[in-house]
Order: structure tokens, then C-alpha cells, then sequence
């Protein structure tokens, strides 16, 4: 054979080949997506009324969700109010992960397709399930970690209800923030100016955090009583939603007092990169006091997370 | 690429008929897709156009003709979006000046849509023309509507945006090309290079063209042309030069000035700052299989398998089939001028993808940054198609015509469904070789993109909300653009009092658009608003992409 009968005869197998592949693909757009195979792994609709159900009667505030479906959120059409937050990133998910979510020692609930993943997730998450609940064709796993170092005294976000004072000053003069809610301290009439709990996107992975947003010229104070053996401050912060974009780059300045004296002092930069610090508190603290300030109060939109600990 | 059919009477009635079907497909459907990003850009800078229409006219009746274009007034009308050029956005400003301001029959953001309907049918024709001058009859009616039924093409021909227009003009400049190499003529060579200054007006992306076919060209005179008579040496090499690349020095240059007057003056800096806008140009986070590509090097992989995966099934065979039938061509061609046209054909087609997936280019975000040579290697492949079944077909050429077309239809009835599905969000279209929309969102791609996905949720917005509401649109996190809002609101998409911010803690309403990287502002929300149930939501094959929520505390 010729090397020219050859290349034709190559030709020939290669268009024979394009169109079996055409009509195959006509067939499989057909099937997928004429016959309900594109939507073939959504959950029904039981299913999202059993997860509503369940989450409605079990969820205790401060408990956390995963979802492993974490596209098909029908299911949140059927909550009630005050049932969050709901993460949506159960496959990242790690047991260092779900703890930071957490607060403290508040249950995971797990949102399952099937009965199949409990067993990874479980095992994977490091969890100590306590109740699981048929939802439809899924499941609901109600667990907690066990994934635990230190002994927390103090989160900041569980805790910001607790707070003994949350005050505006400038000099002589102090706007008290009136407390709202368990997790929510009211500044003015503004919706903005207020000290409460939030998320936001620290390095992103979602946290639960303090929004505090400071006013130019004042000062924003924030104490705390210590529980005992306190010994160790963990403080995280950052510019929450896209205040990293504004024009205005004034940092955020925070001043974090033991007793009085300065335990931390640093300007939050102007970045969307979380700010970590660790500080030892002194023996037998009794008060720790959070300063925020800035020049320029313009999409300031601070938040702040962490804890304090029995750690030495 | 030889020359296989030419123009009969017949041609004016289906090139026209799959124009016109194309065009009245896209605009009347205008409505169905909320405006993206850019268009919240485009429709304002359609404004000013639209304004400097009106002063021309006032500065003629004042008999003030120097006024017009001073710099002042220049400057005025033209610095708004200065990083692109203007061509497309004088279109659109020239079409509220007729069809909002003079006649009053469209909406200033459907004015602009009708000129992205218009563009669409012209892709439409240079489809059809490119099938039958190089392939079949069958084969330019079927490609225009294989073109139109990908969901992401249907999606963009939408928009108010330089995409399909710089596609239309991407694909149609290679095929010119390969017109003048083929006829030699003068007149097409003219041709080509005025289209060329239009094209280039249109979107940056043309100025690779006549480097890539520069260098192609060059590479096909070291090994063939300069062996031709008086092609050889210094003064052959440059008579040898087609003349196309000579006219687009001194007829698309001056025209694509002429285009631009803002380039009028200050012309050195302002091109500078025009190259610097998109040589540094920033990278949108995109994830792919579940990894942010936040910083370069980026994988090399990632625009092919995009297309990959957002291709209907069909069109995506006819791609591999039509790459597949410009390298048959270019071994097959006994003459150097056979092979450059088909070289041409793969580089018009391939080159785009290439491009994004060097590893130091920015990821842009959709498949609209390289599908500018989709026409051409779709149309190549559907031809491939059908020469393949007519070779099978063993009967009379007007039976295997019927039987082919009816094999055509069939594809096009199959993408019916697919497309409806998606009408609303072209842009998050996935195939079924990744399990489409739920295939993707579990493998963790981007779910969407430029934050429009609000048709949806606009009428229970419209009903919910109490006068003057403040809506949160997330602006700063890929969601809506304040000025596509406020087009939206002159649509009448939106009711005209509700406001939108860009802070949640004094919104009243959210709109929360999903994206993974965006994933923690859905519990802000619920965080803010005291609940985590939404009010509307959107969503195909229950894939979410975006919702609306109340405050509820």
C-alpha cells in the first residue's frame, strides 16, 4: 500500500470515528438531559423537609452545620430563624478546621446524602457521634469533636454577650452600647454600629468573629472579667467583606489591656490577611479591656475572633 | 481551504433566514438574562456616547463645528472606560440615541442588547459564508445553529459586551486572510485591512492577529515563498510581504485612530496606559476541581479543560473534527498557499486557548476570553460530519441531502433542552462529561460568574420589599455591579425605589452570589438578618447560584 493509500485510509477510520462520536453524542445529551439524569443526585424533597425538621427541633444556638450536599440548599427554605450558621465545606473540612468553626464545645450537626459517608466524615473529623437521625434518604448526625488542646475561658464571639461594658469615648465623654441580644451589643440607630457576632473569611476559611467597627476620633471599649486560670490570649483580626478594597487605607489600631496595662498593641494593616497574635497574661488578671481606634472610619469593617485559654 | 461553492439566489434566503432566526432569538430573549459586570460598565459609557450624540447636534445647530471634536468635549464624552476602545460602546450610544432618546421604543440597557442581537446575526452570516464558500450548503445553515444552541454562546450573545462582536471579528479576519492569500486580490486585501481597524476598535484582542499570521507567514516564505521568482533577497522579501499587512499599517492604523478620538490627543501616554491596563492586567480568582487560582503559575490545562467541559457534546466533537480537518488540509495541500490558509485556520482556532494557558496569564474568568475561534473550527468539523455520513449514505445526493439534514435537526432538537435549562445563566453551563451543573459543583468548579444571576429572584424582590428598601448586592465580592443594578432598575427588572448597598449591616435585603471563595458571606448574612432561609432562590438542576434574603431581626 502507498503511503498516500495509507494516510487516506487513516483519514477514512479518523472521520468514520468523528461521526460514531457525533451520534453518540447526540444520543447522550438526549439521556442526560432529557431523561432527569442532570439532576439525578439533588435531593428530594423529603429529604430537605426531614434535614428543615430535624434542624428546627434539635439545633441549640451556638451548635454548627455541615451540609455534604453543599450545592442543592433547598433544605434552607424549611428552617427557622436563628438556625446557623450552615458550612458548606464539609469535603476541606478537617478536625483542627471544625473546631476552630466552632466556639466551643457546641455540637456538630452533619448533614449526610446517605448512611454511606457517616463513617468517613466521623472518622475523618475526629467526631464522637451522639445521635443520628433518618432524614428521607439522607441522614442528620449530631456529633462532637474530640479534637480539643486547651480549655477555653473566654471566645471572644461566644462570649460578646458576656462582655461587662461596650462603650463609644472621646475624652471625658462615653456612649454606652445598649446589649441586644445574647450576642449583640447596640451602639446607635445606625445598623452598622454595633459589637456582635458575625462571620467573615479569615485567610479564607469562614470564622465565626466580633464585628466591631470603630469611629474616627473615638475610642471603642470592650471588656471582659476574666474567668480564672486564664493565662493565655489567642487574638485574630482582619477586615471583614471587601473593606480591603476601599481607598481609604487607615489601619485599624488595638490596644488590648490586662488590669490596665498594655498586653498587646498593634495597627491592623490595611490587607484582607488575618492579623494573629498570642500573648501570656499576667497571674491573676481579673479584667481585660479591647481598644479599637482609627483616623479614618470609612469601611472600616473590623472583626476580630479568638479566645483565651487555661494554656501556659 | 479551496473554494468548494459559490453565492446563488438560494443563499440570500437561508443566509438571511438564519440571521434573522439568530437575531430574534437572541433579542427577543433579551430580557431573560440579568446584566453582567461589564455590561454595568458598557451601558453607562453608552450614555456618554449617547450624550455626545445629542451635543454634536447642539454644537451644529450653534454652528460651533470646532467644538466637537476639541479636547475638551473629547475628553468629556470618551474618558469614562478609556481602558477599552470604543467602537462597540459608540454603537451602543448611537442605539439610545435613536431607539430610547428619539423614538422612545427601547429601554437604554435594551438599546445596547439590540446592537449585541445585531453582531450575533452577522456571526451568524460570516458562519454561513465561511460553510459555503469553503464547505457545503448543508454545512452553513447547520453551523450557525450548532454555533447558537451552546448555552454559553447563546448567553454572551446576550450582553452588552465586546465578546461576540471581537468573536465576530476574531474569526472573520482569519477568514479574510485566507481570502486574500487565496484570491490576491487587491480589493479583498483593502477589505480586510478596514475590517481590521473595526475589529480592532472593538477589543484588544485582535492585536495578536497580525503577529500570529505575520509569523506564520514568515515561516512559510523561509521554506517556500522566496524560492518563487523575484521573491528572493532584501527587495523580494518585501514585495513578497502580502499586501493586507501593508494595508493594515497605513489604512487600519489611521482608521482605528479615526475610531478612537480619545487617542487624538496625548496620544503616546494614553496608548501607554492603554498597553499597562492590560499587560498588568489582574487575575480573577477561579477555582478549578476544587483549587483557587489565585496566583500564577497557573495550570496550562485549565482553558482546555474548560472548553472541554463547557461545550455541548456535539459541538465539541465538530471542534476536535474541524482541528482535525485544517491538519489533513495543511499535509494535503500540495501548494504553500493551501497550507498557510489551513495553518491559519488552526492558529485562528487554537491560538485564543494557547494564549490563556500559558502559565503567566491571568485567568480573565469565563470561556469568553477564548472562544473567539470557536466559529471556525465548528464550522470545519460540522463539514467533516457530514462528508463522513454522505461517504456511509450510499444513495442519491438529494436522499443523503435529506437524510443529513435530518441528522443535523436531530443534534439541534437534542440541545433544545440543555439550552432551556440554562437560558437564564449561559455562563454556568457544564456538559455532561463532567455530569453537568451537579457533576461541576461537586468536582468544585467555578459555579458562575460576573454576578447577574438575579431574573429569578427579582420578582419576589419586587413584591417583598417595602418602599425605598436597602438591597445588599455584594458588590465587592463578584456580585452585582451598582451600575448593572441601576440598568437593571431602567430595565424595570427592579422596582426604582429599593437601593442598593454595598454594606449588609443597613441592608434590609441580600442577594448572596455563590462562588466557593465566597462561600463565608452566606453566614454573614444569616448572621446579620437572624435567619439562613432565603426568600428566593436561583438555581438549575437544584445547583444554587444565587439567592435573596430578608432581614428577619
Amino acid at each position: 500500500m502507498s503511503h498516500c493509500a495509507k494516510s487516506e485510509k487513516i483519514v477514512s477510520i479518523a472521520e468514520k470515528i468523528f461521526l460514531a462520536l457525533f451520534v453518540l453524542s447526540i444520543f447522550s445529551t438526549f439521556i442526560f438531559w432529557w431523561s432527569g439524569l442532570s439532576e439525578k443526585n439533588a435531593l428530594d424533597s423529603e429529604t430537605d423537609h426531614k434535614f428543615a425538621e430535624i434542624l428546627n427541633k434539635n439545633f441549640k444556638q451556638g451548635d454548627i452545620v455541615f451540609t455534604e450536599n453543599d450545592w442543592d440548599l433547598d433544605f434552607l427554605k424549611y428552617l427557622d430563624n436563628g438556625i446557623l450558621p450552615v458550612f458548606l465545606d464539609l469535603k476541606n473540612a478537617t478536625e483542627q478546621s471544625v473546631a476552630r468553626m466552632k466556639n466551643s464545645d457546641e455540637r456538630v450537626f452533619l448533614l449526610m446524602k446517605s448512611e454511606k459517608s457517616r463513617e468517613f466524615y466521623v472518622k475523618k473529623l475526629n467526631l464522637k457521634v451522639l445521635e443520628t437521625l433518618k432524614a428521607g434518604e439522607g441522614e442528620v448526625v449530631i456529633a462532637e469533636t474530640l479534637f480539643k488542646t486547651v480549655r477555653k475561658t473566654l471566645v471572644f464571639s461566644r462570649d460578646i454577650g458576656k462582655a461587662k461594658r461596650v462603650a463609644f469615648s472621646k475624652g471625658e465623654k462615653t456612649g454606652e452600647c445598649r446589649k441586644v441580644s445574647e450576642k449583640k451589643w447596640q451602639c446607635s440607630d445606625e445598623n452598622w454600629n454595633y459589637v456582635g457576632l458575625t462571620t467573615a473569611s479569615f485567610n479564607g476559611e469562614s470564622r465565626q468573629a466580633v464585628w466591631a467597627h470603630p469611629i474616627a476620633g473615638k475610642t471603642l471599649e470592650i471588656i471582659f472579667d476574666l474567668p480564672e486560670n486564664s493565662r493565655t490570649l489567642r487574638f485574630n483580626s482582619v477586615f471583614a467583606e471587601s473593606a480591603y478594597h476601599s481607598k481609604n487605607t487607615s489601619p485599624v489600631n488595638v490596644e488590648i489591656l490586662a488590669d490596665g496595662k498594655t498586653l498587646l498593641k498593634y495597627a491592623n494593616p490595611f490587607t484582607s490577611k488575618v492579623k494573629e497574635n498570642v500573648a501570656k497574661i499576667p497571674e491573676n488578671t481579673k479584667e481585660i479591656t479591647i481598644k479599637l481606634t482609627t483616623r479614618d472610619d470609612r469601611q472600616r469593617h473590623f472583626v476580630f475572633n479568638g479566645f483565651i485559654s487555661d494554656e501556659l | 481551504m479551496n473554494f468548494k461553492n459559490s453565492f446563488k439566489k438560494i443563499d440570500f434566503l437561508l443566509a438571511g433566514t438564519t440571521a434573522v432566526f439568530v437575531f430574534l432569538m437572541i433579542f427577543l430573549t433579551s430580557d431573560a438574562t440579568g446584566f453582567v459586570r461589564d455590561e454595568g460598565f458598557y451601558m453607562r459609557a453608552a450614555d456618554h456616547m449617547a450624550d455626545w450624540y445629542e451635543s454634536i447636534g447642539t454644537n451644529i445647530a450653534n454652528g460651533d463645528f470646532a467644538k466637537i471634536f476639541s479636547k475638551n468635549e473629547i475628553d468629556k464624552y470618551f474618558n469614562y472606560n478609556s481602558e477599552h476602545p470604543p467602537f462597540m460602546k459608540e454603537l451602543f450610544g448611537l442605539s439610545q440615541f435613536i431607539f430610547t432618546r428619539k423614538l422612545g421604543i427601547l429601554s437604554a440597557p435594551m438599546s445596547a442588547r439590540l446592537v449585541s442581537a445585531v453582531f450575533a446575526a452577522l456571526t451568524a452570516l460570516m458562519i454561513y459564508f465561511f460553510g459555503l464558500f469553503f464547505f457545503s450548503r448543508i454545512t452553513a445553515v447547520t453551523a450557525p445553529l450548532l454555533f447558537f444552541t451552546m448555552p454559553h454562546i447563546f448567553f454572551h450573545s446576550h450582553l452588552a459586551c465586546f465578546d461576540v462582536p471581537i468573536l465576530f471579528f476574531w474569526s472573520a479576519t482569519f477568514i479574510l486572510y485566507v481570502l486574500c492569500i487565496k484570491t490576491k486580490k487587491t480589493s479583498v486585501h483593502i477589505l480586510t485591512a478596514v475590517f481590521f481597524a473595526f475589529a480592532m476598535a472593538t477589543k484588544h484582542n485582535v492585536l495578536f492577529v497580525p503577529i500570529v499570521l505575520f509569523v506564520s507567514w514568515l515561516f512559510f516564505y523561509a521554506f517556500s515563498y522566496r524560492r518563487e521568482a523575484g521573491k528572493g533577497g532584501f527587495t523580494g522579501f518585501f514585495k513578497a510581504i502580502p499586501k493586507v499587512f501593508w494595508f493594515m499599517a497605513i489604512i487600519s492604523l489611521p482608521l482605528y485612530f479615526l475610531i478612537w478620538p480619545r487617542m487624538w490627543f496625548n496620544t503616546i501616554d494614553r496608548l501607554i496606559t492603554y498597553a499597562e491596563f492590560h499587560g498588568k492586567h489582574v487575575n480573577y480568582l477561579n477555582y478549578y476541581f476544587g483549587k483557587p487560582l489565585k496566583n500564577g503559575p497557573f495550570p496550562f490545562s485549565f482553558p482546555w479543560a474548560m472548553t472541554f467541559f463547557t461545550t455541548p457534546a456535539p459541538q465539541l466533537v465538530c471542534f476536535f473534527a474541524g482541528i482535525f480537518y485544517f491538519c489533513r488540509d495543511f499535509f494535503k495541500s500540495s501548494d504553500s498557499t493551501g497550507k498557510e490558509a489551513a495553518f491559519a485556520m488552526i492558529t485562528g482556532s487554537l491560538f485564543p486557548i494557547f494564549l490563556i494557558a500559558w502559565p503567566s496569564v491571568p485567568i480573565f474568568g469565563g470561556i469568553k476570553h477564548w472562544f473567539t475561534g470557536y466559529p471556525l473550527m465548528l464550522t470545519a468539523g460540522v463539514f467533516v460530519i457530514e462528508e463522513s455520513a454522505r461517504k456511509i449514505i450510499k444513495t442519491t445526493t438529494c436522499k443523503q441531502n435529506i437524510i443529513v439534514s435530518a441528522f443535523f435537526v436531530l443534534a439541534l432538537i437534542s440541545l433544545i433542552q440543555p439550552n432551556i435549562k440554562f437560558a437564564k445563566r449561559g455562563a454556568a453551563f457544564y456538559n455532561e462529561l463532567i455530569g453537568g451543573a451537579q457533576g461541576a459543583a461537586e468536582a468544585r468548579m467555578q459555579r458562575n460568574f460576573w454576578g447577574y444571576d438575579i431574573i429569578d429572584l427579582t420578582a419576589t424582590l419586587n413584591k417583598e420589599a417595602p418602599q425605598n428598601a436597602k438591597l445588599y448586592i455584594m458588590s465587592g465580592y463578584e456580585g452585582l455591579n451598582p451600575n448593572s443594578f441601576k440598568f437593571m432598575q431602567r430595565a424595570g427588572f427592579v422596582r426604582d425605589d429599593i437601593k442598593a448597598t454595598n454594606t449588609l449591616h443597613e441592608a434590609d435585603f441580600a442577594l448572596f452570589f455563590y462562588e466557593k471563595q465566597n462561600e463565608h458571606i452566606l453566614n454573614s448574612i444569616a448572621y446579620e438578618f437572624g435567619t439562613i432561609r432565603p426568600l428566593a432562590v436561583s438555581s438549575t438542576d437544584s445547583v444554587f447560584y444565587s439567592a435573596l434574603f430578608r432581614r428577619e431581626k
